[in-house]
């Protein structure tokens, strides 16, 4: 492929080429959005969602020193599975009421939403806490909707994220090797490419599908 | 070169042969080792850029080696490790460029200004 010399980012050596390309859009989103989200060292972060980016958001809000809690769906081992990653306590969205169980916590300083739901969103702002924000990373259609009390009174807020420059590429990389951070990934040969992406759609990719071209 | 290309929106992946490309002066030639899929790449598998154009090779989150280098280009060389992700570029003059904003910018839908489509090599 061509690509303009500004948009580069240097790979370490201690990371693959496997392990380096789910960190460009996943990886940095969920970097690069914890990094510049305001929250600070020891402050509740809630990751809503434990998928291809909750996953890398749960061990980066670890490792920067967040609170981390993680909150998903109870899907197979998921609480043993984010407490592996880094997260302090786990929020089963299914049998619990996740608002509830953050506000126990005096709310999250941010929610990072990387479910691709509106109404998933919706319901979860009120477990912000008071100068709150939920930074949105997840794409859907579907609209947000905001109680106007709830921002003003506790002067919540929402903000999007998108992934970031070349350079906060290279930072991710470089942050990944210092803190161990890794993509759980499943490996499809290009010819699969296809398949890779049904499987990615489809919501049961364990975490990040990454092809490989054999160079 | 081996790529996974899309002909129409909402079109199947479909692996093609393509000529090898020539980087321009400011550009690299990177091969391709490997390429994550997201689910963003179904904003160009299903056509929902405005002004997308077809065929092409989604693909953003992208590793591999360079393998040959543009003429005015002196901070990069053959071999090196390198990865490439939304951020396909920036012109340098425009008002969000200008603002020092490389990535949200007054371009915002143009694709090929910040958002490029990778291709596999």
């Amino acid at each position: 492929m061509i690509a303009p010399n500004e948009a580069l980012a240097s790979i370490p050596e201690q990371l693959s080429a496997i392990e380096a390309a789910p960190l460009m859009c996943a990886g940095i989103t969920t970097y690069n959005a914890l990094r510049n989200s305001g929250a600070r060292v020891g402050d509740v972060v809630a990751i809503f969602g434990v998928g291809g980016l909750g996953h890398l958001g749960i061990q980066f809000a670890a490792k920067m020193g967040f609170n981390t809690v993680a909150i998903g769906r109870a899907r197979d081992k998921e609480e043993e599975l984010v407490k592996n990653l880094g997260a302090r306590q786990y929020i089963d969205n299914r049998s619990q009421n996740a608002v509830e169980e953050l506000n126990k916590l005096g709310g999250a300083r941010v929610i990072l939403a990387t479910v691709p739901s509106g109404k998933a969103m919706t319901e979860i702002l009120g477990g912000l806490a008071v100068n709150g924000k939920l930074v949105i990373i997840g794409g859907s259609d579907e609209p947000i909707q905001v109680p106007s009390f709830l921002m003003i009174l506790g002067r919540r807020s929402l903000i999007g994220w998108p992934s970031g420059t070349s350079i906060d590429s290279q930072d991710t990389l470089s942050f990944s090797v210092l803190s161990g951070v890794r993509s759980m990934n499943e490996v499809f040969p290009l010819e699969r490419a296809a398949e890779a992406y049904d499987h990615m759609m489809s919501g049961k990719a364990r975490f990040r599908c990454v092809l490989t071209t054999g160079n | 070169m081996r790529s996974v290309q899309v002909s129409k929106a909402n079109g199947p992946l479909e692996i093609v042969e393509r000529d090898i490309p020539e980087p321009g002066a400011t550009q690299v030639r990177i091969k391709v080792q490997a390429c994550g899929v997201c689910h963003s790449d179904s904003f160009t598998k299903e056509g929902l850029f405005p002004g997308i154009q077809y065929p092409r090779v989604p693909g953003h989150e992208i590793a591999g080696v360079i393998d040959k280098v543009g003429k005015d280009i002196t901070q990069w060389e053959p071999r090196q490790r390198v990865a490439v992700g939304w951020h396909g570029g920036h012109c340098g003059h425009c008002e969000s460029c200008r603002r020092g904003d490389l990535l949200v910018n007054t371009h915002r839908y143009q694709v090929l200004h910040t958002m490029v489509a990778m291709q596999i090599i």
